[in-house]
């Protein structure tokens, strides 16, 4: 129960970004950062799909844990739950915690292939009425 | 020929309306070809939301007003307030508002039902079997929602939902509508691909007059439009073992565990 108590604690933290369905705001997205990362982990879950990356050209191999939309949103984007594997490496470019913690939410990815990941929540403008 | 169309809308509307609870018949379902065909996946446009909130101004109370300037301000200066941190459904109004995930719309006899992504139990059911309001609704999170058909626009008269539901502009503007709150919507195609659904809000203890706004979505059909099963409670959980290898949800390590938790 005190578990349950501190998960719920730390789920209702303002700053935090666990929260679901949430505005980013929390994250420079406008001063971003673009690191060459190894995949360490990809969560293909609800409300937001989750990546944990290290940073290669760090010495002490930073980790980062990148948030972005949920399976739904990415599925329409082209995504699958394939997308990153553990031990891919990526170009991975991100809006880093504006509280600086090692979090931030995901702009765009290029892939070992080259192949560049990006995803909207607005419709592209061929598809808008 | 548009006059032909809503004649045969308009008797499919009173076919449909059949007594409320009762057993629908062969008639009922051949009904429902009159009917505006609502299938396919309908994504919401969310660059539209995003120009409302900016451009669109509800008629708030002082004292609300006051909370929703200061929300936005929090907002652009990169303190969000997380309006909506748990994983219940948006709700009412707020699905239909600021949802960025898609829905499906089943028209089946007596009832429409909207089917949401994202949060576990996202679903909206709406009788249009002829039935009233329940004198003393128990209040819900989507709330209790009668709909008739007016010629090709389903009309919704919601009302009994709770007071914590959110009036929301964006994910960190809003305010709970702190009970009293009554929603009707009118919802039809605007053009093949197209829902316009306008919503008029009434919520005495935060606006001061009934807003009435509008939200379209668009509709896509193919396997990349499919609805994605959203179990919002998911992301709170891992994947785990127990002691007798079984696999089991466990909670996500927390921040004094010396790792930022994921899949939130």
């Amino acid at each position: 129960m005190k578990r349950a108590i501190i998960v719920t604690a730390a789920l209702l933290s303002q700053s935090s970004p666990l929260a679901a369905h949430h505005s980013t705001s929390m994250y420079a997205k406008d001063a971003p950062i673009t690191i060459e990362a190894e995949v360490v982990e990809f969560r293909w879950v609800n409300p937001h799909s989750h990546l944990t990356v290290v940073d290669t050209r760090d010495a002490s191999r930073k980790s980062w844990s990148i948030e972005m939309s949920s399976p739904g949103v990415l599925t329409r984007n082209g995504w699958t739950k394939r997308t990153f594997n553990p031990g891919d490496k990526i170009t991975l470019k991100f809006g880093p915690l504006r509280n600086g913690d090692a979090g931030g939410y995901f702009l765009e990815a290029t892939l070992a292939d080259g192949k560049v990941m990006t995803y909207s929540v607005e419709l592209p403008a061929e598809l808008a009425p | 020929m548009l006059s032909i169309a809503r004649l045969s809308y308009a008797l499919a509307a009173v076919v449909v309306v059949t007594a409320a609870h009762a057993q629908p018949s062969a008639a009922d379902f051949s009904a429902l070809a009159r009917l505006p065909d609502l299938s396919g996946v309908w994504v919401p446009d969310v660059a539209d939301q995003r120009r409302r909130e900016r451009e669109e101004h509800p008629p708030w109370t002082a004292a609300a007003k006051e909370q929703i300037d200061f929300l936005f301000a929090e907002d652009r200066a990169g303190r969000p307030k997380l309006i909506l941190d748990h994983c219940l459904p948006h709700g009412m109004p707020s699905w239909m508002l600021i949802t960025h995930n898609a829905m499906e719309i089943l028209v089946t006899p007596g009832r429409v039902t909207m089917l949401g992504e994202g949060d576990g139990n996202r679903m909206r059911r709406i009788y249009t079997d002829g039935r009233a309001h329940p004198d003393d609704p128990d209040l819900t999170i989507h709330g209790h929602s009668v709909g008739r058909w007016e010629g090709d626009t389903l009309v919704v008269d919601t009302v009994g939902i709770i007071p914590q539901s959110y009036i929301a502009l964006s994910e960190a503007v809003g305010i709970p509508s702190n009970g009293g709150m009554h929603v009707v919507e009118r919802i039809r195609l605007r053009d093949a691909d197209t829902l316009a659904a306008e919503l008029t809000i009434t919520a005495p203890a935060v606006m001061t007059a009934p807003w009435t706004t509008t939200r379209l979505f668009v509709r896509r059909r193919g396997a990349q439009f499919d609805i994605v099963e959203g179990q919002c409670v998911q992301g709170e959980l891992i994947d785990g073992v127990d002691e007798h290898g079984n696999a089991i949800f466990e909670h996500a390590p927390l921040p004094d565990d010396g790792r930022v938790p994921v899949g939130r």
